[in-house]
C-alpha cells in the first residue's frame, strides 16, 4: 500500500490530530479575546480600514496583550514540539503497519525511547546548525539561506527516521548512535529520503501560508476556516512524509549501493 | 513514486523565487545629462532673486590630501553688511571643531555617537586650524570662541550698513571617520562643515553666530560660491553647484564649482561612485551611486520627481539647475541622510524580494523617503533659511509635514501607508502617533536645538514628527485648501530669507483668519452653538507648550424620556392627572420616547474642537463639533436610541497620541470589537501555524 493511502486509511488519527491543533489554538485565542476584551473595555475599535494601526497601538500601549500573544505562540510551539514527541510512537506504528490493538503497547513500550532520541537529536540538530550558522556567514543571504534549509530538511528527515527506527526496528532506544545513525543513512541514502522531502517542503509552504493568511485576513473570520483547513491539510502532508520515512527506513536494509536503489 | 518528487520540484521552486530579488538595472539612467551652464534656473522658471538676500560671496580653494585626510584650504570671503548697525567683528563657524577634543560642546552632547554610528576609534577626530586672517595682505587679530566650533575676526575699523568687507584665511581641515554627517570612510569622502562660514548679522544689529551642538544645524547668509576642488584623479566629485571647469594634469584633478544664492558648500569624492543621470524641467539630477547599489538608482530618481512635482506647486519653484544626489558606500553610513545646497545625501533602500513585495510585504520609510526629505530641505531651509539653531521646527518639521504632503500627491490617498504586511496598511497617520507617543509630552516643539536632551531623544519625536503632526490637523480642520494657500503664501513670501516661527504663525492667521470656523447650531442640539477654532491659540498650544490631544468617550446610554406622568395642574389650576410613571426597561420602549445620551471627556490638556459621530438605532448617523474647552460634554438626543459614538470619525486629529478610546456602544448595541476579533482571530491561526510547523 502507498505511504499516502496509508494515511488515507487511518482518517480517526488525522481528524484526532486535527481536532487537537484546534482545541490548543481555539483555546488561545479565547485567552488572548479576553485579555484584549478586558484592557480595552468600555472601548471599542472603529474603522476596519485602519484595524492594522489600531493593532499596533494595542500591542504598543498595552504590552500585556503582546506578552499574553508571545506567550500563546510560545506555548503552541513548546505545546506542539512535545506532543508530537510524544505521539510519534502511535503515528509510526499506526502508519509502519502494526496491528491496531498492539499500537498502543508498542507506543507505551517505545515512549521512553523516542524521547531519549529525540533530546540526543535535539543536541544533535543544535551543534549542526551552530556550525552551519559560523560557516555560512560569509555566504550571500540567498545561499546562506538554502544551506540552512538543507539542514533543517536534512535533520527533520533524520528525527523522523530516528524515532521509526526505534519504534519499529528495535534500534538502540537510549544510545546517541540511533540518532546520528539517522544522519548518517538520510545523507548517505538521500535519493530514498528525498522523496519524504516533497511532503515537508508542502507542509512548510502550507506553513508559511497559514501565517501569511493570519496576518493578511488578521483574524477574519472567512480566513480563520481557511486556516484551519490548512492545518488539515498540513496533518495530513506531514503524516505522508512520515510514511515515506517508514517505507525507506525498510529499503535501505535491502540496498548495498547508496544510490537508494532497492537491490532484491 | 513521482508525485513526492514532482511536488518537491515545484516546492523547491516556489522557495526559490521567494529568495530572487528585483534584478538591479544598471542601464537605467546611463546616459549622461550635460552639466548645465548657469547655476540658477532662468527667472521665468525660479522667479525672482531679491538683491538684498545676496550677503556673502566666497572663493574657496581646497586641496584634498589622500593621506592625512585632510583639506589643505584658502577662502576669500566677501561679506556685505545688508542691515542698518555697523559692526567692527566678523563672527565665523567653525564647525569641523566640533570633533577636535572629547569637551567640545558637540562632543560633551553626542558622547561620540550621531544616529547610532559612533566615533571610529583609529581616526576619531576632526577638526579645522586657521592659520591666517588677513584682508588685503594685513593679518587681521582673531579668536576662538569658548567652543572652538565659533571664531570672530577682529576688524580694524567698523563696516558701516551697506558697506562690504573682504577677509582671506588659510585654514587646514582635517577630516575625521566619517560618523555625523562628514569626513572619510577609506577612500570616500564627504567633505562638509569644512571651511570658515560667516555667522549672520540680524536686522536688530546682533550677530547669529551660535555654538554647534549635537542637535543644532546650520543657519548662514545667502551667497555665491567659487570653489576650487584638487583632487586625485580617479576620483568622481560632486558638489554644490555647477561644474564650470575642469583639468587633469600630473594625476590630480582640479575642478572649478560655482553655486549662486546658496548658503552652505559641501562635496564629495570616491573613486567608486557610478554615476547615473535624469532631467526633469529643465533641472540636470544626478546621482553619485556605489556599483552595488545601481539597481536603486530608478527609484531614487522617481523620487525626486515626484518630490519636485509637489513641492514646486505647493511651496515655489526649485531655483537652482541641478540636484546632485550622493549614496555613500558601505562603511559610510554616517554620511547619509543629510542636505546640503543642490546635494544631498541618501540613504540605502531596505532590500526586498519582488515576491515577497508582492505578497504584500512592503515599506515606504527608509531609502526613497530619505530622498523626499532631504530634497524637501532643499526649500526648507535651502530657501526658507531658518536658524536651525534656534527654531528647528521650522526646517525639520516643516519639510516632515512636506514630506507627508509629497507622499499624498505621490499616491493620491489622504492617508498613504507607510508599511505593509501582508497587505495590512499601517498608515501615515499611524506612523506618526506612534512616533510622537514615545517623545510625547517632555519637550514643547518651539525650542533651540541644544535644549533637547539628547539623553531623552525627544528631538525627533517632537521637532519632526509633532510639528508635521500639528501643521496637517490644521490642514485638516482649515481645509486643505486653506492651508495650502497659507504654506505658498509663507514660501512666496520667505523665499531666500531668514523666516522666524513668528512669521509663519502670522501668515497662518492672515490667510486662515484668527478664527475658522467649524460647525453652525447643531439641528438636534439648541443647546448647542456654533464651533470655531482659534489659529493662535491652537498654534500657541501646539508649539509652545506639551499639552497633549486627547479625548474618550466617557458614556453612551439610553434612558427613558421624561413624559407626563404624575399631577399636573390644569388651566383652572387643579391638580389633574395621577397616571403612574412607566415600569417598561428602556430596551422595550419605542424610540420616541427615549433619549439618547452622550459623554464626551477631554482627557487631554490641548484644547481644540473635536468632532464625534453618533449613530442611531434606526441606522442613521449625525455629525457634531464640540469645541472641547469644558472637561465634558454632554449631548442628549430627545427621542433618538443611541447605539455607538466614534470620535474624530474622519482622524482629523492627528496630534491624538490614544485612539483606543474614540469608540463606544451604548450597552445592549455591542457588535463586536474589530480589534479584539482580530487579535484572537490571527493569534488562533498563528498558533495552528506554528503547531503545524513543529507537529507531524
Amino acid at each position: 500500500m502507498s505511504a499516502l493511502r496509508r494515511v488515507a486509511s487511518a482518517p480517526w488519527l488525522v481528524l484526532a490530530l486535527w481536532a487537537g491543533q484546534l482545541a490548543i489554538a481555539f483555546a488561545f485565542g479565547s485567552v488572548l479575546s479576553a485579555v484584549v476584551s478586558a484592557t480595552l473595555t468600555p472601548y471599542a475599535g472603529q474603522d476596519d480600514a485602519y484595524v492594522f494601526g489600531a493593532v499596533v497601538e494595542l500591542l504598543s500601549l498595552h504590552p500585556a496583550v503582546a506578552a499574553t500573544l508571545m506567550t500563546g505562540l510560545v506555548s503552541s510551539a513548546i505545546i506542539g514540539a512535545l506532543g508530537w514527541t510524544l505521539l510519534s510512537g502511535i503515528v509510526i506504528a499506526r502508519l509502519g503497519g502494526v496491528a491496531r490493538p498492539e499500537v498502543g503497547a508498542t507506543w507505551l513500550r517505545t515512549l521512553p525511547g523516542v524521547v531519549v532520541t529525540s533530546l540526543w537529536h535535539l543536541l544533535i540538530r543544535a551543534a549542526i546548525f551552530f556550525a552551519v550558522a559560523i560557516s555560512v556567514s560569509t555566504l550571500p543571504r540567498s545561499l546562506a539561506l538554502l544551506v540552512f534549509g538543507i539542514a533543517l530538511a536534512i535533520s527533520t528527515l533524520a528525527l523522523d527516521l530516528a524515532r521509526v527506527h526505534v519504534v519499529l526496528h528495535a534500534a538502540r532506544p537510549f544510545h546517541v548512535r540511533t540518532a546520528a545513525d539517522a544522519y548518517a543513512n538520510v545523507v548517505r541514502h538521500w535519493r530514498l529520503f528525498a522523496r519524504a522531502l516533497g511532503p515537508w517542503l508542502l507542509q512548510m509552504a502550507v506553513v508559511v501560508g497559514s501565517l501569511w493568511l493570519a496576518l493578511a485576513s488578521l483574524g477574519g473570520q472567512s480566513h480563520l476556516w481557511t486556516v484551519r483547513g490548512l492545518a488539515l491539510l498540513g496533518i495530513v502532508l506531514g503524516l505522508w512524509r512520515v510514511a515515506l520515512i517508514i517505507d525507506a527506513s525498510r529499503l535501505p536494509e535491502r540496498s548495498t549501493d547508496d544510490t537508494g536503489s532497492a537491490q532484491p | 513514486m513521482r508525485a513526492p518528487n514532482a511536488a518537491m520540484v515545484a516546492a523547491v521552486a516556489a522557495l526559490a523565487a521567494v529568495g530572487a530579488c528585483d534584478a538591479p538595472d544598471p542601464s537605467t539612467h546611463a546616459t549622461p545629462v550635460a552639466e548645465p551652464t548657469e547655476a540658477l534656473r532662468p527667472e521665468p522658471e525660479r522667479g525672482r532673486v531679491p538683491e538684498e538676500a545676496h550677503v556673502v560671496d566666497y572663493v574657496l580653494d581646497a586641496r584634498l590630501d589622500t593621506a592625512t585626510h585632510s583639506v589643505e584650504g584658502r577662502a576669500r570671503v566677501t561679506w556685505r553688511n545688508r542691515t542698518t548697525h555697523p559692526t567692527d567683528v566678523l563672527p565665523m563657524h567653525l564647525y569641523m571643531n566640533a570633533f577636535r577634543a572629547e569637551d567640545t560642546t558637540w562632543m560633551r552632547h553626542g558622547r561620540g555617537t550621531h544616529r547610532g554610528q559612533g566615533q571610529d576609534r583609529e581616526s576619531p577626530w576632526g577638526y579645522i586650524d586657521v592659520r591666517s586672517v588677513t584682508r588685503d595682505g594685513e593679518p587681521l587679530e582673531w579668536s576662538e570662541g569658548s567652543d572652538p566650533t565659533v571664531m570672530t575676526v577682529q576688524l580694524p575699523e567698523p563696516v558701516p550698513g551697506g558697506g562690504q568687507v573682504t577677509v582671506e584665511l588659510d585654514f587646514e581641515t582635517v577630516l575625521p571617520a566619517v560618523f555625523a554627517r562628514t569626513g572619510h570612510a577609506d577612500d570616500f569622502y564627504m567633505v562638509a562643515q569644512w571651511f570658515p562660514k560667516v555667522g549672520v548679522l540680524e536686522n536688530d544689529g546682533t550677530w547669529q553666530n551660535h555654538v554647534f551642538t549635537f542637535h543644532s544645524e546650520f543657519y548662514a547668509d545667502f551667497g555665491d560660491y567659487e570653489v576650487h576642488l584638487d583632487v586625485p584623479a580617479e576620483m568622481v566629485v560632486g558638489a554644490t553647484g555647477i561644474r564650470t571647469d575642469e583639468q587633469v594634469e600630473s594625476g590630480r584633478k582640479k575642478i572649478t564649482y560655482r553655486a549662486q544664492m546658496v548658503h552652505d558648500f559641501a562635496w564629495t569624492a570616491w573613486s567608486g561612485f557610478v554615476q547615473t543621470w535624469a532631467e526633469h524641467e529643465g533641472i540636470r539630477i544626478r546621482q553619485l551611486m556605489p556599483r552595488e547599489r545601481l539597481g536603486d538608482a530608478s527609484a531614487h530618481i522617481d523620487a525626486v520627481v515626484a518630490t519636485l512635482d509637489s513641492m514646486q506647486p505647493r511651496f515655489g519653484q526649485y531655483p537652482w539647475s541641478t540636484i546632485t544626489v550622493v549614496h555613500p558606500p558601505p562603511g559610510a553610513g554616517g554620511a547619509a541622510g543629510m542636505e546640503y545646497p543642490t546635494l544631498f545625501t541618501a540613504g540605502d533602500r531596505v532590500a526586498i524580494p519582488s515576491l515577497v513585495r508582492r505578497l504584500g510585504f512592503d515599506e515606504r520609510v527608509s531609502g526613497t523617503f530619505v530622498t523626499v526629505h532631504e530634497l524637501g530641505h532643499q526649500w526648507f531651509q535651502g530657501l526658507l533659511a531658518s536658524n536651525e539653531h534656534a527654531q528647528p521646527w521650522l526646517d525639520e518639521g516643516l519639510n516632515t509635514m512636506s514630506n507627508a504632503l509629497v507622499l499624498m500627491d505621490r499616491h493620491q490617498d489622504d492617508d498613504p501607508w507607510l508599511v505593509r504586511v501582508a497587505g495590512q496598511p499601517l498608515r501615515l497617520s499611524d506612523g506618526m502617533r506612534l512616533d510622537m507617543r514615545r517623545s510625547g509630552g517632555l519637550d514643547p516643539v518651539d525650542q533651540p536645538a541644544d535644549a533637547f536632551s539628547p539623553l531623552l531623544g525627544t528631538y525627533g519625536g517632537v521637532v519632526y514628527r509633532r510639528t508635521a503632526a500639528l501643521m496637517l490637523t490644521l490642514r485638516n480642520l482649515a481645509g486643505a485648501e486653506a492651508f495650502d494657500e497659507a504654506l505658498r503664501t509663507y514660501a512666496e513670501r520667505w523665499r531666500f530669507r531668514h523666516p522666524t516661527g513668528a512669521d509663519l504663525e502670522d501668515v497662518l492667521v492672515e490667510i486662515l483668519g484668527r478664527r475658522v470656523p467649524l460647525a453652525e447650531v447643531h439641528p438636534e442640539l439648541p443647546g448647542s452653538g456654533p464651533v470655531s477654532l482659534d489659529v493662535r491659540e491652537f498654534l500657541d498650544q501646539g508649539l509652545r507648550t506639551t499639552r497633549e490631544v486627547d479625548f474618550a468617550v466617557r458614556e453612551v446610554t439610553n434612558r427613558a424620556a421624561t413624559g407626563d406622568a404624575g399631577w399636573h395642574r390644569d388651566e383652572s389650576g387643579a391638580l389633574v392627572g395621577g397616571a403612574a410613571p412607566s415600569r417598561d426597561p428602556v430596551r422595550a420602549l419605542p424610540d420616541d420616547r427615549v433619549e439618547g445620551i452622550v459623554v464626551v471627556q477631554r482627557t487631554g490638556d490641548f484644547l481644540v474642537p473635536v468632532e464625534l459621530e453618533v449613530e442611531f438605532a434606526d441606522g442613521s448617523r449625525t455629525r457634531v463639533f464640540w469645541d472641547g474647552r469644558a472637561r465634558y460634554t454632554t449631548l442628549r438626543f430627545a427621542g433618538r436610541r443611541v447605539t455607538r459614538v466614534g470620535i474624530d470619525p474622519d482622524r482629523t486629529l492627528l496630534l491624538e497620541l490614544d485612539r483606543s478610546n474614540n469608540n463606544r456602544w451604548a450597552p445592549g448595541h455591542e457588535a463586536g470589537d474589530p480589534i479584539a476579533r482580530s487579535v484572537a482571530g490571527f493569534g488562533q491561526a498563528a498558533s495552528l501555524a506554528v503547531l503545524g510547523g513543529l507537529g507531524p
